[in-house]
Parts: C-alpha cells; sequence; structure tokens
C-alpha cells in the first residue's frame, strides 16, 4: 500500500499555478465576442435531439 | 487466441462455452498474482455459458461474440454484481440496472467473467490500486500495466479473456493496450454509449474495448457502438460496420507523419520501432505525407484544466481524504482550485482546437504516432528516462494521447514491436470523427504487415 500521506495543499497549488502559466496565455486568445457556441460540448456531433424529440 | 479462433473452435464443437467458461477461471486463479479482477463471476458466468450451449444445440447463434469470455472494467455498472469503480467509496455499492454496453455485449453472446481491476475512480495511469491490489503487467511483472484500464490490458495480455471494455479519459485504454502489448480502440466521443458507467470527467470520458486483435476490437464495437436512448451525449449518428475486411493494400491512403509533438522527446527505440511501421505502411501502399499540427502542448493543457474540473465536480461529495489514495485526492484537491471561468475557457478553447484540427484531415486519412514515448516503466519509477531528460510519468504516459480524448476523435493503439528488453511498443492510428470502419481497415493490414 502507498503511503497514506496527502501532498500538502501548498504543493497542489504549486502543480494547479504552473497548468495556469500556460493556460492563461491560451485563454486571452478568447474574444468575449466570440460565438456563444464555443462552450456547449457536443465535440463533433451537431444534429444531437433529445430522444423522442 | 482471437475471438475468431475461440468461435471456430466453438462451432465446430471441439470446446463448449461452458469449457471455455472454466478454462477461463482456471486462467483467472493461476493468475490471481497479476490482480487484473478485482471481483469473478463465477456462478453467473457458469450460468450463462450453460444458456449460450443449450442455444448453440438448438441452432440459434447469436453471432461472432456467442459464448466469448469477457471481463468489464469495473467501473461499468453491472446489475447485481459489485461495481467498485477501485475506490473504497463504492467498496459495497451494487447496481440494480447495468450500463449498455454490458446489455449490449451480454445480447451479441458475450459470457461476462467479471469485473477488472483499475487505477482507482481511473483517474491515474500506474493501476497500483491501494484498495485492490496492484496490477502487475504479464509482459513484465516489474513494469506498469498502464492505466486507468490496467486490468483489462493484463486479462487480455495474459490471454486470460481475448476481450475486455475499458474507459479512457486521458489515454486509459490505449496506454495499458501500448505497455501490455495488446490493441485499444477509443472510439469518437459520443459513438459509445456511457450510459451505466461510473464518469470520471463528463466530457473526456470515453468507452471502449481492448482486445487481443484488431478485430476483436472492432467485434466488440459492431455490438456497443451507435445510439442509445439512455445517453444523451450519445451521438444519433447510426452505427457502421465497424469490421469491415483487411484491405489487401493501402493504396489510395493518406497517412500523415506528424512534424511536431508527437515524435518531439521519445525514447530512441519506441521512435525507430514506430517508424519502422510507417514504413511498412508505405511498402504497404499507403502515401505518408509530413504534416505540422496544431499545437498538441496546448491542447494538452486544456485538457488537463477540463478533467480537474469535472472530476472534482465529480467527486464533490467525498470530503475525506481517508477514502482516497494520495495521488487522486491531490487531483481532486488541485480540481477545486481550478476557477469557473477557466473551465467556461478551457472549454471554448477547445472547441476552437477541435475546428481547427478539422483542417488536418483534408490533408490526409489518419495520423500515425507512437501512443507513449516510453515502453512500460519500471513499477516503483517516479520519473521516466528520455534522453538526457527525466519526466513525471504520469505526465509522459498521458502527453501523446490526452489531446486525442479533448479533440473527442477515434484513436487505436496496436503493438508495432518490441524494444531490447523485449517491452511492447504501441503505435497509435488517428482517424476523423466517426471515421472507425477506416480507421479499423487500416489497422488490420497493419496487424498483418507488422506481424
Amino acid at each position: 500500500v502507498e503511503d497514506k500521506q496527502p501532498l500538502p495543499e501548498s504543493e497542489n497549488a504549486r502543480i494547479v499555478q504552473a497548468l495556469r502559466e500556460t493556460f492563461n496565455l491560451l485563454a486571452l486568445r478568447l474574444a468575449p465576442e466570440m460565438e456563444p457556441a464555443t462552450i456547449f460540448v457536443a465535440v463533433h456531433d451537431t444534429d444531437q435531439e433529445e430522444p423522442g424529440a | 487466441v482471437t475471438i475468431r479462433e475461440l468461435g471456430e473452435l466453438l462451432r465446430r464443437r471441439k470446446i463448449s462455452c461452458a469449457e471455455l467458461v472454466e478454462k477461463t477461471l482456471s486462467d483467472i486463479r493461476k493468475q490471481e498474482h497479476l490482480h487484473a479482477f478485482i471481483t469473478v463471476t463465477e456462478e453467473q458466468a457458469r450460468s450463462e455459458a450453460a444458456e449460450r450451449d443449450r442455444e448453440l444445440a438448438q441452432g440459434l447463434d447469436r453471432g461472432p461474440l456467442h459464448g466469448i469470455p469477457i471481463a468489464f472494467k469495473d467501473l461499468f455498472y453491472t446489475r447485481g454484481v459489485r461495481t467498485t469503480a477501485g475506490s473504497l467509496v463504492f467498496r459495497d455499492f451494487i447496481p440494480d440496472y447495468q450500463a449498455t454496453c454490458v446489455s449490449r455485449l451480454r445480447l451479441a453472446g458475450a459470457v461476462s467473467i467479471g469485473k477488472t481491476n483499475l487505477h482507482e475512480i481511473a483517474y491515474g495511469i500506474t493501476s497500483k490500486n491501494p484498495h485492490y491490489g496492484f496490477v502487475l503487467n504479464p509482459r513484465d511483472p516489474a513494469r506498469l500495466p498502464g492505466g486507468s484500464s490496467g486490468g483489462s490490458g493484463a486479462a487480455v495480455a495474459a490471454g486470460i479473456v481475448p476481450l475486455a471494455l475499458g474507459t479512457d479519459t486521458g489515454g486509459s485504454i490505449r496506454i495499458p493496450a501500448s505497455y501490455c502489448g495488446v490493441t485499444g480502440l477509443k472510439p469518437t466521443y459520443g459513438r459509445v454509449s456511457r450510459y451505466g458507467i461510473l464518469p470520471l470527467a463528463f466530457s473526456l470520458d470515453h468507452a471502449g474495448p481492448l482486445g487481443a486483435s484488431v478485430e476483436d476490437c472492432a467485434l466488440a464495437m459492431n455490438a456497443i457502438g451507435g445510439p442509445d436512448p439512455f445517453d444523451t451525449s450519445c451521438s444519433q449518428i447510426p452505427a457502421p460496420d465497424f469490421n469491415p475486411p483487411a484491405p489487401r493494400d493501402l493504396r489510395g491512403v493518406r497517412i500523415g507523419r506528424p512534424e511536431n509533438f508527437f515524435f518531439e522527446h521519445l525514447d530512441a527505440e519506441v521512435a525507430s520501432c514506430v517508424d519502422r511501421a510507417i514504413a511498412e505502411l508505405e511498402r504497404s501502399g499507403a502515401r505518408i505525407i509530413p504534416i505540422r499540427l496544431p499545437d498538441l502542448n496546448e491542447v494538452n493543457a486544456v485538457a488537463r484544466v477540463i478533467q480537474l474540473a469535472e472530476a472534482a465536480s465529480v467527486y464533490i461529495r467525498h470530503t475525506d481524504p481517508q477514502l482516497f489514495g494520495p495521488d487522486v485526492w491531490a487531483l481532486l484537491e488541485q480540481g477545486r482550485m481550478i476557477a469557473g471561468h477557466e473551465y467556461v475557457s478551457a472549454q471554448r478553447l477547445r472547441t476552437l482546437f477541435c475546428r481547427e484540427f478539422d483542417r488536418v484531415w483534408r490533408t490526409v486519412d489518419l495520423l500515425a504516432a507512437p501512443t507513449t514515448p516510453v515502453a512500460a516503466p519500471l513499477k516503483d519509477a517516479a520519473v521516466v528516462r528520455i534522453g538526457s531528460q527525466e519526466e513525471d510519468v504520469r505526465m509522459a504516459s498521458t502527453r501523446l494521447v490526452r489531446p486525442i480524448n479533448c479533440l473527442g476523435l477515434p484513436a487505436i493503439s496496436l503493438p508495432c514491436g518490441t524494444t531490447s528488453e523485449h517491452l511492447p511498443v504501441g503505435l497509435q492510428l488517428i482517424a476523423a470523427p466517426f471515421e472507425e470502419p477506416n480507421l479499423i481497415a487500416v489497422a488490420k493490414l497493419a496487424e498483418i504487415v507488422l506481424a
């Protein structure tokens, strides 16, 4: 069984901060006027219908 | 032994379904040290096998999966059978319904033999499960089997079952396929129902097969693929035949060899194996096209933000760190630190990357790349060495597969050779959305020419 000690909170924060440094640069590319459809996560199938619709 | 070979033995009455189940149960007992299974459903399997034998005797043949023993990652709900997700949280959970994938495979005649071990809650790649045992790699017990579908990969690699289902959120089918030397298919996002599968990250989770051959995976897809009224995230696009014959050659097929990302920071032996495989595909008639891809390091960053946030949401009610291994708890903690605006931005960026990647398919039909940058790491290694650089084992193992989840593309990993230490190397073929038949056809020929 592996060591049951969780990582200290500061280590988790450091890992997330490192990810943010890359990610925040990408997020700057997003213009506020971009179409709202970018948030919906259909990925490729754009003609989804609810069952029975 | 492949499903086709077992099917021939069954139909020629060389072996019965019941005998096949007994052989499988015996193999599980002999290889208990692998910790590939969490639950073995002996009596249920015997009962199902007897029924399949009766049906064959009466002339009722359900098709290629009739009487074939299979296993499910212990993340798939099985009615009346404990489903743990490899976690203490679900140690006593017995679902009262079953996953669509489970229902469909049983309807196709497959005999469920049990539930396979996995990385705890499918959140990791080592399959060193602190609660249900560390899964060993049958190819070399000193090495990781990969994960999170490590028990499924090990069960197939050890020859216990020809087919097992897994899930793939950031590579969890393809990584164990690569490290254990079997074939694993992650379908297009939405191609296979996720009804009755415990989620890890709602918009990145995929279900798919690990098999002893490409055809084994294709036969599984014929059972599980297609729309499901119980899963509204499942595509309405009708299922095609996922099991086309292997083409005689690859004339007219354009295969992209990425100039960036996939061949950077690779173990030299892995690079050499994959390039030899690509050369074989070219000898088979494929046109190999060097291609520059959108920056998949950026896609990886986006995918990690989404996965951290969604997994934290799934497990938001579970606040006791003692219920989780330290690695999993750390990831859940990290997920709780992702801000709402960061998650929204990640999903918007994802849409843009998907659109950008669509352009790739104007130039090529498939991409050929390594599945993992290294062969199976030693089981106690925290880092892998690639050239002069060290890289965290989890980050290295997921680096070449995670972006494909974010883009929702179908991808298959199949063995393409071994290193000097006899460790398998995985070739990853990636196709456009919903192009699984073409992907599988090319993979079948690749399997033949690489054998």
